[in-house]
């Protein structure tokens, strides 16, 4: 059920570190800089938040230190201040953000810290894919030598043979985006790349190549977020979040009779856009979950910015570049911006607030009033989509 | 990395549904109650949660639905690359992902009738495998 938001929620002030591989920093320097980068947006203080909820998918593994949340409220100076975790896989920053946003709307806060944050770069490439796995089915998928971009190979092949959405196409979501990081200072790559060597990259699980797969990325993005009259005593341009929708799905991708469609995608986005009043035409600016170019495609299509079947087209016509009728990923998407896992959702919201604050420079969406942020956990097991509003 | 440190089943309810196919049967669960079908098995069904549930065999024969030729594995699979993951919809209803043997990467087709076979772990396990169908 789907229940109007009497309360008004506005994001105050947004934090990002640099993504890419920062040898510089661990994973409590990377928080503490996304933390302070936020709390100096919102001119406020450690002393004013009263709840500190962090987004991270496997600090226990990627860096083998658990209870991070108490961790990192020590070291920006929120202690006693209550602090937890929140987990849900590639979406675990998306998750805290809902957290963070249910937690005021519950009428227990009024002001809240999300932190979404991962240090990915500690440990080999195969031991990262072997933790990101863990998002999938370990005991009935993992048995079988399936990869991550192998179960979104499956859905990627699905959906070539059912719309005849090409390899093309999907490398095509690769060059916008990168060449959108291209204007993201923060960005994991500057660096863009052609069609033919996104076709012509190693293929990691047929079809999926190299060049169609987001980076193993180190960062932390963090957002506050403030009860409404409290909101615009503290800050000219608050962002107000209208519509939030979360969902689920299998574990197993065995179990989706579809597998051309993230059913969780198309749930929480109707949740979403009916707690907004709008729809889908009515999106101005979009950062959608593409941790691989096959996600983005089918992202257009569950998110309803097109027709089933027709997200090859979409990129295909530049709608979702920047100047086309809906951009989509203007930050570089996971692809390009970076994908530290439980850092992503956070780091949607804050590249949304900063487009409708005017304040995106270079990658700045024109006449952007309304954005939403889609972020996926596994291979759509686990979905969240906001809404927001200048 | 070998072989050693691939994933293998764990003990649980479905054990079953592991051991059976060292005796070359593939065996799912049905609810008692509400008669649905479970292939990969579950000891409680999720649509009634009733706890009633026997084990059937079912034919282990279907058609690939989807399809991955992974050449970036996960650690342990190191020495199989290039190999094929399928999708295949077993033709007593449930969908089952297995590796795809007996045939080579550029030869899998979307439609292709499978059949499983049974292949030996290292130590006492046995997994189900899907070849192209020869009966």
């Amino acid at each position: 059920m789907v229940r109007k938001v009497r309360e008004r929620v506005a994001v105050v002030g947004v934090g990002l570190t640099k993504f890419g591989r920062r040898e510089d920093a661990s994973l409590r320097d990377l928080a503490v800089e996304a933390i302070r980068a936020a709390l100096n947006d919102a001119k406020s203080s450690p002393k004013d938040i009263e709840a500190l909820i962090i987004g991270n998918f496997s600090s226990d593994r990627f860096v083998r230190q658990g209870h991070i949340a108490p961790l990192i409220a020590d070291y920006v100076g929120m202690v006693p201040k209550t602090a937890w975790k929140i987990e849900s896989a590639c979406a675990s920053g998306a998750a805290a953000f809902r957290a963070g946003l249910t937690m005021i709307l519950s009428g227990m806060h009024d002001l809240v810290l999300v932190c979404g944050v991962e240090k990915m770069s500690n440990v080999e490439i195969s031991d990262a894919t072997d933790i990101l796995g863990m998002a999938a089915d370990r005991e009935l998928e993992g048995i079988h030598g399936i990869t991550f971009p192998g179960a979104y190979a499956m859905m990627a092949l699905a959906h070539m043979i059912r719309f005849g959405t090409t390899e093309n196409q999907m490398a095509m979501v690769a060059v916008k985006n990168h060449r959108n990081a291209m204007n993201n200072p923060l960005a994991h790559f500057h660096r863009e790349v052609t069609v033919e060597q996104v076709l012509s990259s190693k293929v990691v699980a047929h079809p999926i190549k190299l060049l169609d797969c987001s980076p193993v990325s180190d960062g932390a993005a963090a957002v506050i977020l403030a009860r409404g009259g409290i909101a615009k005593r503290m800050v000219d341009t608050p962002v107000w979040v209208v519509g939030s929708g979360s969902a689920t799905d299998s574990i197993a991708l065995h179990d989706r009779d579809d597998l051309t469609t993230l059913r969780s995608t198309v749930i929480a986005s109707r949740e979403a856009y009916q707690m907004a009043g709008i729809g889908p035409g009515e999106i101005d600016v979009a950062e959608v979950h593409d941790c691989f170019t096959i996600a983005e495609l089918m992202a257009y299509e569950d998110l309803g910015l097109c027709e089933k079947g027709c997200g090859g087209k979409l990129i295909q016509g530049g709608e979702t570049e920047i100047g086309g009728r809906i951009p989509v990923n203007l930050s570089g998407g996971l692809k390009a911006k970076g994908h530290p896992v439980g850092a992503s959702g956070v780091g949607q919201v804050a590249e949304i607030a900063l487009q409708l604050r005017g304040e995106a420079a270079a990658r700045q969406a024109k006449e952007a009033g309304v954005g939403l942020t889609h972020s996926v956990g596994g291979t759509g097991s686990s979905c969240y989509v906001h809404i927001f509003k200048r | 990395m070998s072989a050693s440190s691939r994933p293998v089943p764990e003990r649980s309810k479905i054990s079953k549904f592991w051991e059976s196919s060292k005796e070359e049967a593939l065996v799912g669960t049905r609810c008692k109650r509400c008669g649905k079908l479970y292939c990969p098995p579950r000891a409680v069904c999720s649509g009634c949660l009733s706890e009633e549930v026997e084990w059937v065999e079912l034919e282990g024969r279907g058609e690939v639905v989807a399809f991955t030729i992974i050449w970036v594995p996960p650690t342990g699979f190191e020495g199989l690359v290039p190999y094929t993951v399928a999708m295949v919809r077993l033709k007593s209803g449930p969908q089952l992902m297995g590796m795809l043997v007996g045939v080579p990467p550029e030869k899998v087709k979307v439609g292709m009738e499978v059949e499983t076979v049974y292949e030996k772990l290292l130590g006492d396990g046995f997994v189900y495998r899907f070849r192209p169908a020869v009966r």
